[in-house]
């Protein structure tokens, strides 16, 4: 039984940690894309289309590990 | 290779074959996520019907072959593909110079949104022409079974690791064949590693190339699964805490948070398609020319 709790323990500070990791990526990225698309607003097609890229790039990541914490919290 | 096969198996054929009186939120969970053979009303007699007298025998005696939640659902997305499309094309040329139908100038703003954003910048020119039909082929079949998947009662296809993973394959086999035709048949060996780079390490960054022709599927298909998987779960769960907590008052709460993540996720069906058709037309772009 206490395998299991340290499993779910590992699950929920895996998740908080992803959580983290995950939302300091984003927001760098979607800091430095509005800082650009303010400057320069003629281009700010291009810089959702690569924001977008970078963030589902961040994101796939991101769902790995969660898949992870997941598997541990049912087993 | 046969661990996997009767690994996946194993979630195809065990559940729906007897319902638990009392279900815990993991058996929700999983009862959602899993493909099962679907028993209940109409489409179950039909199906039923099929697996028995069509789909019974096991493949090789290995692959189960009846039509489950999922096999239905991409059945019903692709039938739904070829409703809309079929006509719509031959709406679109009967008329040259663009109809003044709202149905038509609907679908005409999405694939001119495909050829703009997804293929144009990867293939120029003659080849956009020519990669058009299969990059709008994925993004709607992507988006219309993510969509599905939105309607209360149905599921998610695209939530489930051998539909993503089959998706990716195509991407897999187009980089290579693109790579394979535009650059010469030992394009694997010559093509893939950037040029100019020194002799000696030229074994090294192969190897790290070759593996990240095959790394990139992977992560578009486990990207796509997890996505949908993820923000089923989240709503079910919400909708679950009413269960937990046995309290009605509960429920207000709960399905206003269930709601709320349900119209993300209708968001998230558009960006994901949208990922998917992107990252695809970029892997096999890249292959097209040397770097």
């Amino acid at each position: 039984m206490v395998g299991v709790g340290f499993a779910y323990l590992g699950a929920g500070l895996g998740a908080g940690l992803i959580v983290m990791g995950a939302a300091l990526g984003i927001g760098k990225l979607a800091a430095a894309s509005l800082e650009g698309m303010a400057r320069q607003p003629e281009f700010s097609g291009e810089l959702r289309t690569a924001m977008i890229i970078a963030a589902a790039l961040i994101e796939g990541f991101t769902f790995f590990a969660l898949v992870i914490t997941f598997m541990l919290s049912i087993k | 290779m046969l661990q996997v096969v009767k690994f996946i198996n194993t979630f195809v054929g065990s559940a729906g074959a007897g319902h638990e009186e009392k279900m815990g939120v993991y058996d929700v969970v999983i009862h959602h996520l899993s493909d099962h053979v679907v028993h209940d009303g109409i489409i179950g007699q039909a199906t039923h019907w099929l697996n028995t007298h069509f789909f019974s025998e096991k493949l090789f005696g290995l692959f189960d072959m009846r039509v489950t939640k999922w096999v239905l659902m991409m059945w019903l997305t692709a039938f739904l593909m070829f409703l809309i499309f079929v006509p719509l094309s031959r709406k679109i040329r009967k008329s040259p110079s663009g109809s003044k139908s709202r149905w038509v100038n609907l679908w005409e703003v999405m694939i001119g949104f495909i050829h703009d954003e997804i293929v144009e910048p990867n293939f120029h020119g003659e080849y956009a022409v020519k990669a058009m039909p299969y990059f709008s082929t994925v993004f709607f079949f992507v988006l219309f079974a993510n969509l599905l998947g939105m309607i209360p009662g149905l599921a998610t296809s695209t939530g489930n690791l051998a539909v993503t993973g089959g998706l990716a394959l195509f991407t897999l086999f187009g980089m290579f064949a693109v790579g394979m035709i535009r650059q010469g048949p030992f394009w694997v060996f010559t093509g893939i590693v950037p040029g100019g780079v020194p002799k000696g390490l030229f074994p090294l960054l192969w190897v790290i190339e070759l593996l990240g022709l095959f790394i990139k599927p992977f992560v578009l298909t486990v990207r796509l699964f997890a996505n949908m998987t993820a923000g089923h779960i989240v709503i079910i769960i919400f909708l679950y805490l009413v269960v937990m907590f046995q309290n009605y008052y509960v429920g207000i709460g709960s399905v206003m948070g269930s709601l709320m993540i349900y119209l993300l996720e209708l968001l998230v069906a558009f960006i994901q398609a949208y990922i998917f058709a992107t990252l695809s037309a970029m892997f096999i772009g890249s292959s097209m020319h040397s770097h």
